[in-house]
């Protein structure tokens, strides 16, 4: 989504018993990526939401766990960079 | 009153994922404990971190297949499976009765053998070493009806967009059916081990118990769900490939324990036996499986495809996003294993540090190498490393109430 500045979140959720899956569509501006985080209401984001945060630099306001180096090497986290983002 | 905290940080393989990719891959489980009660875990991650995913988007659409069977060495059919079902929704291509069967086939056999290797670790873990041994013994046979099937023992490579990599002779497809006939007795016959064994029960009933609300809430997947009374299974409600036709029976269980979801695998791998048979008998002869890549065009149109699978390990979903060139603009992998590792640390609270092994092996994490524990004694600041099996067996210097020290 680089051309629009934006970062796309999509949130996979499947519901049970039925196992529909219903995705949520969200944009972000690049330059202010926060969003709330989902983590009080689905405790099973915790691991999404902080491996999106380590690659592509997304700020989930209110999770507390969020950390770089989560899967990126040191060096990386040193440098800067979020390995997933293009442009 | 906390007046020592003992740290153990618990060196294991596991393939977590795609971020972590493939099968040697350490992960780090900090156990906080009280005594012998473990008060808290964390898990850390990042030990491995191919970049797979980095990697999909600077490969073609078709060397990608390869690339995305090398995220799990055990696994690696259902991984380029779901990403192959995923290029042929963007293509608009459909696979012919025939290949979609042995499609399944092969998925199917690498559960049977994907369910026996950790219940075999399991009885490692917990020091019976003879059924390991046993259990490894009958998984070789599965190993070879894979190599029939697909060629190759461990990496298949067997998915192609449209249709499969090789078909299946009569004859093959007959020893086949003998192999599987002989491992479904065995099957039989650990499932009842695992049932009326004292020791087994002892080290897994209410061991590691997961309410089913947690399970939920936690997002977990798999035999690990369905150990908790959570009917989840891509294979019944996406109804991929011939699913829709052999109508697999789902296992559930409601105790939520260790032993639970170790039986949940024991009858998947039965129910896997008997789809298995029933493939080779009903086996269509419509088309010929193999298509030819000639035909397939080298740039893929613009679109996006979400596709689920049930992996041995639980559900595992890809996102691949074309952008109309030649190389994907974006493909995510969920896999079970993420989740469930990642997910489950609230999971060891309350047990003893003997039990932390049994827990996490219970996850199906696919402990493969020699594990080791790291025990800090912050009074004096010793740390000793010593053999994870040691630790789970209870035994000698470390086991039982060896190393409380107060």
């Amino acid at each position: 989504m680089k051309d629009k500045g934006v970062i796309r979140l999509d949130y996979f959720t499947v519901l049970l018993p039925e196992e529909e899956t219903i995705v949520f569509r969200t944009t972000i501006p690049r330059e202010n990526p926060v969003i709330d985080s989902i983590i009080d209401i689905v405790p099973g984001a915790y691991s999404a939401e902080l491996e999106i945060h380590d690659l592509l630099g997304v700020i989930f306001k209110g999770n507390e766990f969020l950390k770089r180096g989560f899967f990126a090497p040191s060096d990386i986290v040193e440098s800067g960079v979020y390995p997933l983002r293009r442009g | 009153m906390v007046d020592k905290v003992i740290e153990i940080p618990v060196s294991v393989e596991i393939p977590v994922g795609p971020q972590h990719p493939a099968l040697h891959e350490p992960v780090l489980l900090k156990a906080y404990a009280d005594g012998e009660v473990v008060v808290k875990v964390e898990v850390n991650t990042g030990y491995n971190h191919r970049g797979i995913e980095k990697l999909l988007e600077v490969n073609s659409f078709y060397k990608d297949i390869f690339i995305v069977g090398r995220v799990c060495g055990i696994c690696n059919t259902v991984h380029t499976n779901v990403y192959v079902r995923a290029l042929e929704q963007i293509l608009g291509v459909e696979p012919c009765r025939r290949a979609r069967y042995l499609r399944v086939l092969a998925m199917e056999l690498e559960r049977i053998h994907s369910h026996m290797l950790i219940n075999a670790v399991m009885a490692e873990v917990i020091g019976f070493d003879t059924l390991f041994m046993n259990i490894m013994l009958d998984r070789e046979k599965v190993m070879k009806a894979k190599e029939l099937l697909t060629g190759g023992r461990v990496m298949a490579d067997y998915m192609m967009v449209g249709g499969v990599r090789r078909d299946l002779s009569d004859e093959d497809a007959g020893r086949l059916a003998r192999i599987i006939s002989s491992v479904r007795e065995r099957l039989e016959y650990y499932k009842k081990v695992f049932e009326e064994d004292i020791t087994i029960g002892k080290r897994l009933v209410n061991v590691g118990v997961l309410k089913r609300r947690d399970a939920v809430s936690h997002s977990l997947l798999g035999p690990v769900a369905r150990g908790s009374g959570v009917r989840i299974d891509a294979r019944v409600s996406d109804k991929y490939d011939a699913y829709d036709e052999l109508k697999p029976e789902v296992v559930v269980r409601d105790e939520g324990d260790s032993w639970a979801r170790m039986m949940v695998r024991w009858g998947e791998a039965l129910i896997s036996a008997d789809l298995s048979l029933r493939v080779l008998q009903s086996l269509p002869r419509d088309c010929n499986p193999v298509p030819d890549e000639k035909k397939l065009p080298r740039k893929l149109p613009a679109g996006e495809a979400y596709t689920r699978v049930e992996a041995p390990r639980g559900e595992l979903t890809y996102f691949v996003m074309s952008d109309g060139g030649v190389n994907p603009y974006r493909v995510k992998i969920r896999t079970p294993s993420f989740t469930n590792i990642i997910n489950s640390a609230f999971l060891y609270e309350g047990y003893t540090i003997a039990d932390l092994p049994v827990i996490l092996a219970s996850l199906d994490p696919c402990i493969s190498c020699m594990e080791r524990a790291l025990v800090t004694d912050l009074k004096t600041g010793s740390r000793k490393v010593i053999p994870f099996t040691e630790l789970s067996r209870g035994g000698g210097k470390w086991g039982s109430r060896g190393y409380y020290l107060q």
